[in-house]
């Protein structure tokens, strides 16, 4: 038990001597909080609001982030884009890290014809950048934040196969699987207790990187009109609806775009953090 | 009870280049239980293959391997429900033979627990004894292996494969990797424990000087063949095969034939490519003794001396 904690608290302890890494976590740290106050409903004003009186009004004290064409909060409408955004590309990065981590693994250790399988139908995927899949999902699914979320997690479920796949090939080499073999251990057991411990690392930073680019693949389905459905606001999709009126109310354009670069970098950030923090050939002893 | 080797062959197929590795032509071999076969040769020539085939990681494309009278390949696997294997595994790298991730206590306790070699109640004390066995303090337990010298993990190494509990060990040169000052170490308690628990060696090498240490029998190979087999006095102090007296005299403190020389100036040329198998005999392209014969006939063992075999015709006259 003891070493346990040691070793979480070793790699821990490395996450925090990296700078990019402890500004990433206070970046989304902070996005997280805001997305949770709209979850719990203490925004100023209900999002969809009309405040007929108070149309297109800059920042103030009592619209922190001004008001839009049809005088809603801005402010109000910025914390539940937020909320959307994360909830989209968190379920869609778990989906596609739970699918892609299980196919990668099986694939790279069964090898043999389920591994070319897998990795043809991955190649296909690959192919197509991933905003027009996405867009081709979520045209024949539907608009519900679920279908964008499955539409996202379809689209990085390849990139995780990948990243499953690749390590399980050079640790299935190393002598102590075999010895596994030898000494009777269910191929079960191989995969969990001494195959995916020793891939673990690579997936941890790209569920990070993974989440970042759901959130701006998110943006970029709203912003196109087929992700979250007007009036219910979503960052993409108040960027969309800013464009026309950012010449004379910047803050519609400005304080959304703002929020979507702080938690991408942030993400991005607490990635690069993660990746010294867990390999220990990047670590500097 | 016996360990038997009989014509087996083994051959890899590189889909990518087409080609056909001959890794194994036929090899026998009759291992008496409680006896050490020691296995030498030059890299290449298929001694980790043999272990491989032993162990029942990998099948052979031709022959049987058994131990008393069933098949290891089977006999690994079911052997568990009785409690016990047959045979297990000792590699050359300490450092990838143990799960980076898990601690070294746990590494034994799992196979223990997996296969119910004990009581449950029973589990921790059984570990602490293995390690007592392989000479480690108990509180090395709660360390992983990059806590431990190349020396340690071996004998955990040692200690997981003899937790499973088998009749045979097959040690793919286990201290050829290790500092000078720990080999001889680990080589005492390899000897103490199969005095100990009554075990068979196969113990692969291709320094001489280790195989002369622990052996009772001595196999050469080349090329995935056998050309020289018989106890140690036989085949180290008496050898007949030209490719056996080339390795002894490169031997570093051989008190046998002549001054030492390095194996590259008592052996001309590189061994052949196992993909493309020279005619007749194997060794001809590098033997001292080779007649035009040598390249037309193959050679196999044929006894000398009671066990003490060789296949090479220049022995037989
Ligand atoms: N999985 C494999 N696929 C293809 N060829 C293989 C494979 N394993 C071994 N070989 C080939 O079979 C031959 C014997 O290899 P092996 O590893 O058994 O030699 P070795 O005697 O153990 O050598 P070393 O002393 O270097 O460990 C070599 O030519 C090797 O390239
Ligand atoms: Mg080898």
């Amino acid at each position: 038990m003891r070493n346990k904690e040691e070793k979480t608290k070793g790699a821990f302890h490395y996450y925090l001597q990296s700078t990019s890494g402890i500004v990433g976590a206070v970046l989304v740290l902070v996005m997280i909080i805001v997305a949770i106050f709209s979850i719990l409903g203490i925004t100023p004003y209900d999002p969809v609001e009309q405040h007929i009186e108070n149309i297109l009004q800059g920042p103030s004290t009592h619209f922190w982030f001004g008001t839009d064409e049809f005088g809603r909060d801005v402010f109000s409408r910025t914390l539940e884009g937020m909320r959307r955004s994360l909830t989209v590309s968190i379920s869609a990065v778990t989906f596609a890290a739970i699918l892609g981590v299980s196919f990668g693994i099986l694939a790279g250790y069964v090898g043999k014809w389920f591994d070319q399988l897998v990795t043809r139908v991955s190649d296909v995927f690959f192919a197509f950048p991933a905003i027009l899949l996405a867009l081709a999902i979520v045209a024949s699914l539907g608009n519900d934040w679920y279908d964008t979320a499955l539409a996202i997690g379809v689209v990085y479920t390849p990139i995780f196969i990948r990243v499953a796949r690749g390590p399980v090939l050079t640790v299935k080499e190393m002598d102590y699987i075999k010895i596994s073999r030898v000494l009777g251990f269910s191929s079960f057991r191989i995969l969990r207790k001494h195959i995916f411990p020793n891939v673990f690392a690579p997936i941890v930073v790209q569920i990070a990187l993974s989440l970042s680019w759901a959130i701006l693949t998110e943006s970029g389905l709203s912003f196109l009109g087929l992700g979250t459905q007007p009036p219910t606001p979503s960052l993409g999709l108040m960027v969309a609806e800013a464009q026309p009126l950012a010449a004379f109310a910047w803050w519609t354009l400005v304080f959304p775009s703002l929020f979507i670069t702080i938690v991408v970098v942030g993400l991005n950030l607490v990635g690069d953090g993660l990746r010294d923090a867990l390999d220990p050939a990047r670590r500097s002893s | 009870m016996s360990l038997v080797i009989e014509n087996v062959e083994k051959i890899y197929k590189i889909v990518s280049t087409q080609t056909v590795i001959h890794a194994l032509n036929g090899i026998d071999i009759s291992l008496p239980t409680g006896k050490t076969l020691g296995i030498v040769g030059e890299s290449g020539c298929g001694k980790s293959t043999l272990a491989r085939l032993v162990t029942g990681l990998e099948a052979p494309n031709k022959g049987s391997i058994t131990w008393n009278g069933s098949s290891v390949h089977d006999v690994n696997k079911g052997s568990f429900s009785t409690k016990k294997s047959v045979v297990q595994l000792v590699f050359q790298d300490p450092y990838s033979s143990l799960n980076p991730r898990q601690r070294i206590g746990d590494a034994i306790t799992e196979i223990v627990s997996v296969h119910k070699l004990v009581a449950k109640n029973l589990i921790q004390t059984r570990t602490s004894e293995l390690l007592t066995l392989v000479g480690l303090a108990d509180d090395l337990k709660n360390r992983y292996p990059h806590q431990l010298s190349g020396g340690q993990r071996q004998r955990v190494s040692i200690a997981r494969a003899l937790a499973a509990e088998p009749n045979l060990l097959v040690l793919d040169e286990p201290v050829s990797a290790l500092d000078v000052s720990v080999r001889a170490e680990v080589m005492n308690l390899l000897i103490d424990l199969r005095e100990k628990l009554g075990l068979t060696y196969i113990f692969i090498s291709h320094d001489l000087a280790m195989i002369r240490y622990i052996s009772d029998l001595v196999a050469v190979m080349y090329l995935g063949k056998i050309v020289e087999f018989g106890n140690w006095e036989q085949v180290i102090n008496n050898p007949k095969h030209p490719y056996t007296q080339a390795l002894i005299r490169a031997m570093p403190d051989h008190t046998i034939i002549g001054n030492p020389e390095s194996l590259a100036k008592t052996l001309q040329g590189e061994v052949p490519d196992p993909v493309n198998l020279p005619t007749g005999c194997a060794f001809h392209l590098r033997c001292v003794k080779a007649t035009p014969a040598c390249a037309s006939t193959p050679q196999t063992l044929f006894e000398i001396t009671p066990q003490h075999r060789v296949a090479c015709m220049e022995a037989k006259i």
